[in-house]
């Protein structure tokens, strides 16, 4: 099998503009000629009007020879499909009509064309028919003073009116605008591609440069990609030394941990395992939001349990966490990410405030999961703000942490394709609204007996 | 405690300073406590003074936790309980899979070390049938499934369902001893490996969250009983795998 033609001929940016441009002044050419062509179809060349004046020539000559009351069957008989002739013993044409410029130059060829019809008596009319087209109307006057009459069509059609040729041209200088335009697109498509490609470049995906198109954008496309290659090894080697020194951190910390325990002084005992908790809950977040790994597949989870298994979580490390919601909510998700949202969501509101809500509920194909404290609450200007990673709002370092609880969350809920927003709770604080679409099984405050025998919806 | 004989408690790590201060430590609870480096120290050990109880880090150097743990559970009865730096939970997994009895995440402190042994070795003397450790594949009850090793229950609809680590070992106790009553006091003991702070109430809380989960609230006959004054039970017939 051949290989397909390229679609567009390999060279330079250049080389392809001026290829478009002579295509658009070849096209543009062609057109207008065309155009011209089609208009003068309708005019009377000279050389049909020579091959009148031959003809009206001879018809005057037979009429003149024959008996008057054969002439109008002769005239009608030799008459032909462009030109009828008949004969008359007058005329309402008049002698002379002042002013026809197009009757001027018509008579001037028949004339040239038979120098003998100057000598006769030629009367010429420009006529309009009730349908819009022009016949030409002649008398030829015989020595007797009858008239041999004609009647010349379609050759007289009118030429177009200047506003339709206008049009004409117009058309044609759109289309030839439209495919000088589109084809330039298709040479720039390359570049808007690698614009494309670098915009996407920064979240979790980074896809690859094509190299394609012309030879400098080539060049551009491959000289991007390995900028690209050297930014994500770039952040890579940077998160991964982070994540390994926060590793390495945890044997030193669980032997301070460990230290701690044999101090004697029980108050300093206490502050020194706060301060080993606060340092492990800093290293874990960053953990947490530096090496998120590959997104899990989805299953159908219980969300009810998951939000209650973090409300009690939460409780039996001594905070007052409830949970409102139905027992049971099947839906098909990513639990370990609705999980690492939820979880960082509580234990954010755990550190501002007193009394933490969990709530959960469906509407339409949207799972609806909102944590509610009592605690200060984050103005709505600053809220945008709260989601930046190593940001604490506070500004100073009085509360554990490393700034990375929102952005964890943040993306967490980009894994699961669902959206964060921040409000007002209701307990007088924050409210965390996570928003998932979410497939649901079903809602039960009390579970079946035995065994289910649905299917799942498709 | 009231142990006659001291249990003896191995300290596997290749980390000198936490490896001294947690045979300081079980020292100090009331355990013999001896440490070992690595696993050529182990065996040595193993032959010179037999232990109860193995704490064992997954990172050695050399030879791998698990597959010390492996060696461990085929050639001697001494209950073994995982660390790992790691905290995942696919290690957590290999452990158990391995035929750990407990898994711990660096770091922990020292009560939650303390409690874990205290269960793992009441688990060991209170059973004292080898026979039924390590827990059974799957477990099944009315419909719902429960993975032990993964911490994974999974309801008749096929949904997961997620369980705090209290009540997960609240669930094992229950399924491992079905139509038998168990008393407050040892389900307590249970849960207090996991809660940092466990009184009374906590079973009866445990239990209460648990049905709520299961959808055993509202349920005619509960799955889990209530036995006034002494205990819970699980009701229903569960099959093991």
């Amino acid at each position: 099998m051949r290989p397909l033609p390229r679609p567009l001929p390999p060279g330079g940016l250049l080389a392809r503009i001026a290829l478009v441009l002579l295509c658009a002044l070849v096209f543009e050419f062609s057109g207008a000629w065309a155009i011209n062509a089609w208009q003068r179809r309708h005019l009377v060349s000279s050389e049909q009007l020579r091959l009148m004046a031959s003809h009206l020539l001879l018809a005057e000559e037979i009429a003149a020879d024959s008996k008057p009351s054969e002439r109008q069957r002769l005239m009608r008989d030799l008459g032909g499909s462009y030109l009828q002739l008949d004969w008359a013993p007058t005329t309402p044409l008049p002698a002379f009509v002042p002013g026809e410029t197009q009757l001027k130059t018509t008579r001037q060829t028949l004339t040239d064309a038979a120098p003998d019809l100057q000598w006769r008596d030629l009367r010429l009319r420009m006529h309009t028919r009730a349908d819009g087209r022009r016949e030409m109307l002649g008398a030829i006057g015989l020595p007797d003073a009858t008239f041999v009459t004609f009647r010349a069509q379609p050759l007289f059609a009118t030429a177009p009116p200047v506003a339709m040729l206008l049009s004409l041209n117009l058309a044609l200088v759109i289309a030839t605008m439209a495919v000088a335009v589109a084809s330039t697109r298709a040479i720039l498509r390359p570049l808007r591609n690698l614009a494309a490609t670098a915009d996407a470049t920064g979240g979790a995906t980074a896809p690859g440069f094509a190299v394609e198109g012309p030879r400098e954008v080539q060049q551009l496309a491959v000289a991007l990609g390995a900028m690209q290659a050297r930014l994500l090894r770039a952040v890579e080697d940077h998160t991964e030394s982070l994540v390994a020194v926060s590793h390495d951190l945890r044997t030193p910390i669980q032997r301070l941990r460990l230290r701690a325990t044999l101090v004697a002084d029980d108050e300093l005992r206490d502050a020194l395992s706060a301060d080993l908790q606060d340092i492990e809950r800093f290293i874990n977040s960053v953990i947490g939001y530096m090496s998120r790994g590959e997104i899990e597949e989805r299953r159908l989870v219980d969300v009810a349990a998951l939000a209650m298994t973090a409300a009690d979580d939460a409780a039996d490390a001594g905070a007052a966490v409830d949970y409102l919601g139905p027992d049971a909510l099947a839906v098909v998700t990513r639990p370990l990410s609705l999980k690492r949202a939820l979880a960082n969501l509580v234990e954010n509101a755990c550190k501002h405030a007193d009394a933490i809500v969990i709530r959960l509920s469906h509407e339409g194909d949207e799972l609806v999961l909102s944590v509610e404290d009592d605690g200060p609450g984050i103005p709505p200007e600053r809220r945008e703000e709260a989601f930046l990673p190593f940001h604490r709002l506070d500004g100073g370092r009085s509360r554990p942490g490393a700034g990375l609880g929102l952005s964890i969350v943040q993306s967490a809920v980009g894994d699961l394709d669902g959206r964060i927003s921040l409000g007002v709770s209701p307990l007088g604080g924050l409210a965390a609204e996570i928003r998932i679409p979410a497939l649901r099984l079903s809602v039960a405050a009390g579970r079946p007996e035995g065994r289910a025998t649905g299917s799942l919806p498709a | 405690m009231s142990t006659e004989t001291l249990h003896h408690i191995a300290v596997v790590d290749d980390d000198a300073g936490i490896r001294t201060l947690l045979v300081r430590i079980l020292r100090e609870s009331g355990y013999e406590a001896t440490g070992a480096e690595d696993g050529a120290a182990l065996r040595q050990l193993m032959v010179e003074r037999p232990a109860d109880l193995i704490l064992l880090d997954i990172m050695l150097p050399g030879e791998d936790g698990l597959d010390l743990c492996r060696e461990l559970r085929a050639q001697s009865g001494a209950a073994v309980i995982m660390i790992s730096a790691r905290g995942k939970e696919a290690d957590r997994v290999a452990g158990l899979d391995v035929g750990a009895d407990d898994y711990i995440a660096k770091p922990f402190g020292r009560s939650e070390v303390l409690a874990r042994i205290r269960a793992v070795l009441r688990r060991a003397s209170g059973q004292a049938a080898p026979v039924a450790r390590p827990a059974p594949e799957q477990l099944t009850f009315a419909g719902w499934r429960y993975r032990p090793r993964q911490c994974e229950l999974v309801a008749p609809s096929g949904a997961e369902v997620a369980l705090t680590g209290a009540e997960h070992e609240l669930l094992l106790a229950l399924l491992r001893n079905p139509q038998r009553t168990i008393g407050r006091e040892r389900l307590l003991e249970l849960a207090r490996g996991r809660l940092g702070h466990a009184s009374d109430r906590s079973v009866d809380v445990l239990v209460s969250r648990l049905r709520r989960k299961m959808g055993d609230g509202q349920a005619a006959r509960p799955m889990i009983h209530t036995v006034r004054g002494v205990g819970y039970m699980m009701a229903v017939e569960v099959e093991a795998h």
